[in-house]
């Protein structure tokens, strides 16, 4: 017998409904069955806390005497945005601090207001007939505001990527901190605990459904940016009071050589309107299938290296390339429970009752890439065939295949063609001046490599950031199959603006 | 008690005899040290070790001419205050110091720490340290 919103929340009101968090409910399926829970369970609650880019808030900040009609305006150094009428801004969590950038950014602001501190506010304008202050300097707590409104346009991932590093430096991302070489992993999202992986089909959840967001109540707005239901990526368009949140749920974060963000904390109540809904609420974390994916290819298609569930990333460790790797969330479970927990709560003592949307997410959206006019460029179209030699090679061979071919780069390989090093006419050069016979103690075998399908860009950056010069590109991680220099992509670039150039004359 | 890391240029060890050598050596210098880490890189040899305070300088005396590097490890610290649990940091760490429990409350256990550093820029709340 399928159960309406009015019957939970008269059940609510009058202290007899049975609520539970998203674990409990998987025991208790597990135990009695769906179809006892649909019975017995009026309402399943969920949690999640992750870093959430996308959040920021709306702020009215009240008219000055005489006014001002804001174009600039900066809280604790860092910038809003501010196209917005004559007092209202947008401060976004990942704009950070001009003053102390990386370490303070709008998160930290919307934090430091929670924990009820004065922030500093600074403004200029252009003055006109009705605004003609052009200058503001104030200092104000979240009571001073008129509204502070929590505003996410991208929430609660239903699952999200685990991230992983196949080249051989550090890299820092806003999955955390990378080590070389497959050195660690990071996953984000509460798994079985997640929001959306309890409604996956957008039953109940939609414009309207009232849910705990950052302490406080807040709702749905909609289907978040980026919602991609079909391959089961659905996000989530929040909005909540923030002056009824709390700064344990709302946490400025910075990323090390990323940038800055706010992890955020929520929770959805599910009715369980059905038997379908008890069964979906059971999800177990051996059932969320999400992937391992290589960041350290700085492309929008980042190789995908496995399918993985959130029962394995929750164990800590993944097997990658043969390799066990240690895997670590980088959203945080304790925090999942406690929100469904104090929302199951919330519900159980009469204080928070469900809404009906007015309109369930969508489930045909997609997601497109980016629509990009200009010609992107890979290392494929720019590498050349590479003048390679194996290690048991004379330094007097190696000097003169570089005068042969005018060749500045040697790759040393083995009868695999796989990479063991590279020697540059410098190396040559270096070893004569230091009196140095021996090929094999002149040869760098920590190589800085690229792949076909890396963008030229990223490569470009490679060489900058290591300066140097030429980069042997690796099919499958070993296999020599090309040179890439910074001379090639100057050469070849300048030839396209030529030719473009010619072409236009014509 | 002072955690200190030790640097020897790959230079320093040609044979196997070497390293017991540099061991003698460092034994005699600072009385009984405790090795926490000891690991070879393309840099050099990197040895962790807790040693008494006092003994420090004549360490650094002794092999500071060879091209042998120092830095005084503090040790790691975690300020549960500023922690939010998320977790970054617990996959960096290869000895367990800093660890899950059951909740999947994030803890720190200095006794397995061995200084190797690598979790101190991860946190997102800068909420590990160390202190030198």
């Amino acid at each position: 017998m399928p159960k309406t919103y009015e019957e939970i929340n008269e059940k609510i009101r009058d202290g007899s409904v049975t609520v539970l968090t998203a674990e409990e409910m998987k025991e208790f399926v597990a135990e009695h069955g769906a179809e006892v829970a649909a019975r017995e369970v009026d309402v399943v609650t969920t949690g999640t806390f992750g870093a959430m880019c996308s959040s920021g808030a709306f702020f009215n900040f009240g008219h000055s005497e005489p006014p001002i009609k804001m174009e600039h305006v900066w809280m604790n150094g860092v910038h809003c945005y501010h196209g917005n009428a004559a007092v209202d801004v947008y401060l976004g969590a990942s704009r950070m601090s001009e003053i102390t950038p990386f370490k303070y950014g709008g998160g930290h602001v919307i934090e430091d207001l929670l924990k009820g501190k004065a922030i500093e506010v600074t403004a200029t304008a252009y003055p006109t007939d009705t605004y003609p202050k052009t200058e503001l300097q104030t200092e104000i707590t979240l009571e001073d505001l008129n509204q502070a409104i929590l505003c996410n346009p991208r929430n609660g991932y239903q699952t999200y990527s685990c991230a992983t590093n196949s080249t051989n430096r550090t890299i820092y991302t806003y999955m955390g901190k990378l080590l070389p070489n497959f050195g660690n992993a990071t996953y984000s999202g509460a798994g079985a605990l997640a929001p959306l992986a309890n409604d996956p089909d957008y039953e109940t959840i939609g414009i309207g459904t009232r849910i705990f967001l950052g302490g406080g109540v807040g709702y749905v707005v909609g289907e978040g940016t980026q919602h991609n239901p079909k391959k089961q990526l659905g996000t989530l368009f929040l909005k909540g009071d923030l002056k009824q949140m709390s700064p344990d749920f709302l946490k400025g974060a910075s990323f090390m050589h990323y940038g800055t963000s706010m992890y955020v904390g929520f929770g959805i109540p599910i009715p369980i309107l059905n038997e379908g809904l008890a069964r979906k609420t059971a999800v177990t974390d051996d059932k969320i299938v999400t992937a391992v994916y290589d960041y350290g290819v700085a492309s929008r298609d980042k190789p995908k290296l496995r399918d993985v569930t959130y029962a394995e990333l929750k164990g800590g460790r993944v097997e990658i390339g043969g390799r066990e790797v240690r895997v670590s969330s980088m959203s945080s479970l304790r925090k999942a429970k406690q929100i469904a927990k104090i929302l199951r709560d919330w519900i159980a003592r009469g204080e928070f009752f469900l809404s009906r949307p007015a309109e369930t997410l969508p489930t045909d959206t997609v997601f497109k890439p980016m629509k990009v006019t200009s010609e992107t460029r890979f290392v494929g179209g720019f590498m050349r065939k590479p003048v390679v030699c194996n290690e048991e090679a004379t330094l007097c061979e190696v000097a003169k295949l570089i005068v042969q071919t005018g060749e500045n780069h040697v790759i040393v390989t083995n009868d695999r063609d796989e990479l063991v090093g590279i020697v540059t006419s410098f190396d040559i050069s270096r070893a004569v001046a230091e009196d140095k016979k021996d090929l094999k103690s002149i040869i760098t075998r920590r190589v800085v490599t690229t792949t076909p399908d890396e963008p030229l860009e990223a490569a470009a950056q490679k060489m900058k950031r290591r300066e140097i010069n030429g980069l042997p590109v690796l099919k499958d991680g070993k296999k020599v199959i090309g040179l890439i220099t910074s001379s090639d992509i100057v050469k070849k670039t300048l030839s396209n603006e030529r030719k473009e150039g010619r072409n236009e004359r014509k | 008690m002072t955690r200190l890391t030790i640097r020897f240029p790959r230079v320093f060890f040609r044979e196997s005899k070497d390293y017991e050598a540099i061991f003698e050596r460092l034994v005699t210098l600072s009385g009984s040290p405790k090795i926490i880490k000891f690991s070879t890189s393309p840099h050099g040899i990197d040895v962790i070790l807790d040693l008494d305070s006092e003994k420090v300088e004549a360490v650094r005396d002794h092999f500071g001419e060879e091209g042998v590097k120092f830095q005084v490890r503090g040790t790691v610290s975690l300020d549960k205050e500023l922690c939010i649990d998320c977790g970054q940091c617990v996959s960096l760490c290869n000895v367990n110091a800093l660890h899950f429990n059951e909740e999947y409350e994030v803890l720190f256990d200095p006794e397995r720490c061995v200084g190797c550093g690598l979790c101190v820029d991860c946190c997102p709340r800068f909420a590990i340290s160390e202190e030198h």
